[in-house]
């Protein structure tokens, strides 16, 4: 990396680290630090929802998914303005009017005191070890790509996270996500600008979207029902509308979020705006992984994008046997080349029997890549059983520290990077306020001062801090990241929304019925988890209509538990 | 869209303010629904365009 990308990558850091510590300096008391003393407006309600879901995984790995197996990945957010809608009208305005800190503490008051701590205790296992995820996903990639330390990448986005978050509290993570997105949104846009200025002079972008379909692509809608296909229309818009729920809806990180809005106007607002913009962003994400595999069918690719795996390899005494095949790999990717030159010439002359004929020519010679991958991929698990055959996240990095110019790869790893510290700050933000509130102060110190609490939610914000960091050290081998960390979600959110849930709509059942209920249904996941290969995205409506089911059936023969709202 | 109430609901008054734009928040549902409509077939013809 060159002297310019350093200084524009530190530039962007320091500048978005120094702006959160300085414009929320001297915070009095809790409300004020946990909630921004439920003073923000819509817009940054948003753009705080946005930039806590969008990860650097989000940035990393979605290009390399949408590089791999199409754009069918945005059908996974189909689900996401539904449930926008509901929690406008159901969990908005009811967070507010109960001016509650955390969503558990409404489970206390419709249930009793076992279920709220199940709620935040779940929230807390899951959401602790997802931003472990958050710190590690680009410390891994960055040091296989640009040979950076790992464990010192990890310390220094972890550290400043941790430092700007504990300072400056609720308002501090949404007034730097306001910088964040900015710097994320022009390095994502620059990066797709140059991906077109890359192409040959003789590729149009409309010819680059017709190699992108023709090779499947751009694929993005699907509304074939299979059970297995992990995202058609019909997994996206019923078990993305169960993970969203309960994504949106009791997951603290995002309900922090809107409860900070200034009024129940503005949080619904800043919902639906979400609802709106989310998945045309998402779209946009995958459009760029879609280009940049056209790019390399114009210049010829690695045949694996992760050099530390594919330099163990050409090392071993399988050096000559890969050698060859990256030989082989080259001369089918220049027929491959060559056919597509036929498909648009082609499609340029409206000769659509030729079209079809150089697109079967062009899907054999992608076949054939694809054969060959294969037996490079054996050959490095001859080397190493253990090694790391999944490239996806290495993909868009590769391809950003290859051919982007000067000073726009410190402003795409400063976006990655922004993305990925505008995650985790909303986390130890929503862990920290979940300790204290649904732990601490619940069941230690009922009665202490509003200073002590301060000081106690920012040691709260230092030990998660800590922790992810620590989780982010030990932790490596991961897979396709943005799944890892939605498989994670999904083994923990169809529970937490099926609490929600009957708390919300099923008024006869009570505190017991749906704790032995949401145990149940918990283990039920696992054992999908562990024993089936059935989708995660269907995990969340298993564990939902389970818990909600069987809660039902147990209220039949448990005696009532008290209801009403005590916070 | 009105919710029942129950007795563990109510907390404190909090103001109905009016939706910016529109005249109710119904018509902001909608709109986001229509605008999920648009978008599952624009993708649709996207896909089929081109395939």
């Amino acid at each position: 990396m060159s002297a310019l990308d350093w200084i524009v990558l530190s530039s962007f850091l320091t500048f978005v680290v120094v702006y959160g510590i300085w414009k929320t300096r001297g915070k009095k008391d809790i409300e004020d630090y946990l909630l921004a003393n439920r003073s923000t407006p819509w817009y940054m309600v948003t753009l705080s929802i946005m930039a806590t879901q969008a990860s650097a995984i989000t940035f990393l790995s979605t290009p390399g998914q949408a590089y791999v197996d199409g754009m069918r990945f945005v059908q996974f957010y189909l689900g996401l303005p539904i449930a926008m809608i509901i929690l406008s009208v159901t969990a908005v305005p009811l967070f507010h009017r109960l001016k509650v800190y955390t969503a558990y503490e409404y489970l206390e008051g419709r249930f009793d005191l076992k279920n709220r701590v199940l709620g935040a205790a779940l929230f807390l296992i899951q959401r602790g070890l997802a931003a472990g995820f958050t710190i590690l996903a680009p410390a891994l990639i960055l040091s296989v790509i640009l040979g950076w330390n790992i464990r010192l990448t990890i310390f220094v986005i972890g550290g400043l996270v941790t430092l700007y978050t504990t300072t400056g509290g609720t308002e501090a993570v949404n007034k730097t996500h306001l910088l964040q997105m900015l710097i994320i949104t022009t390095g994502m846009a620059a990066a797709l600008f140059m991906i077109f200025r890359l192409l040959p002079s003789d590729v149009s972008m409309l010819d680059a979207a017709h190699v992108a379909g023709k090779m499947g692509k751009l694929n993005a809608i699907t509304f074939e029902f299979d059970w297995r296909d992990r995202y058609n229309f019909w997994t996206g818009l019923i078990g993305g509308t169960f993970l969203a729920l309960s994504y949106f809806g009791t997951d603290q990180s995002q309900v922090q979020r809107y409860l900070s809005g200034s009024s129940v106007a503005q949080s619904r607002l800043g919902l639906l705006t979400n609802g709106i913009v989310k998945i045309p962003m998402q779209f946009f994400i995958l459009y760029i992984g879609a280009m940049i595999f056209v790019f390399y069918q114009f210049v010829a690719p690695p045949l694996f994008f992760n050099p530390v795996e594919e330099a163990a390899v050409k090392t071993s005494v399988h050096a000559a046997e890969y050698s060859r095949l990256e030989t082989e790999y080259e001369s089918i990717h220049r027929e491959k080349q060559l056919s597509i030159r036929e498909m648009l010439s082609a499609n340029d002359a409206g000769d659509e029997a030729m079209v079809q004929e150089a697109a079967r020519s062009v899907q054999q010679s992608r076949a054939e890549e694809l054969q060959l991958r294969e037996e490079a991929l054996a050959l490095m698990r001859q080397v190493n059983p253990a090694a790391d055959t999944n490239d996806t996240n290495y993909i868009f990095l590769s391809f950003v520290v290859t051919f982007l110019p000067v000073g726009l790869i410190g402003l795409v790893l400063a976006a990655i990077l922004s993305a990925s510290m505008s995650s985790t700050s909303a986390e130890l933000n929503a862990l920290a306020s979940t300790t204290v509130i649904d732990l601490y102060k619940r069941m230690f110190r009922k009665d202490a001062s509003k200073r002590h609490y301060l000081l106690v939610s920012k040691a709260a914000t230092v030990f998660w801090g800590c922790y992810a960091i620590m989780f982010a050290l030990f932790a490596n081998r991961l897979g396709s990241l943005i799944e890892a960390v939605n498989i994670l979600g999904s083994l923990f959110y169809g529970t937490i929304l099926g609490i929600f849930l009957v708390a919300f709509y099923v008024k006869r059942v009570g505190g017991t019925a749906t704790f032995i209920a949401a145990i149940a249904a918990e283990l039920m996941v696992i054992a999908c988890f562990v024993f089936t290969d059935i989708p995660y995205l269907w995990y969340n409506v298993i564990g939902c209509v389970v818990l909600v089911l069987l809660a039902m059936v147990l209220e039949a023969f448990l005696p009532r538990s008290r209801v009403g709202y005590q916070a | 869209m009105e919710v029942e109430l129950q007795d563990h609901e109510k907390g404190a008054d909090v103001p109905e303010e009016r939706p910016p734009l529109f005249s109710s928040w119904n018509t902001w549902y909608t709109v986001v629904f229509l605008n999920l409509v648009f978008l599952i077939v624009l993708f649709w013809t996207f896909t089929r365009v081109f395939r």
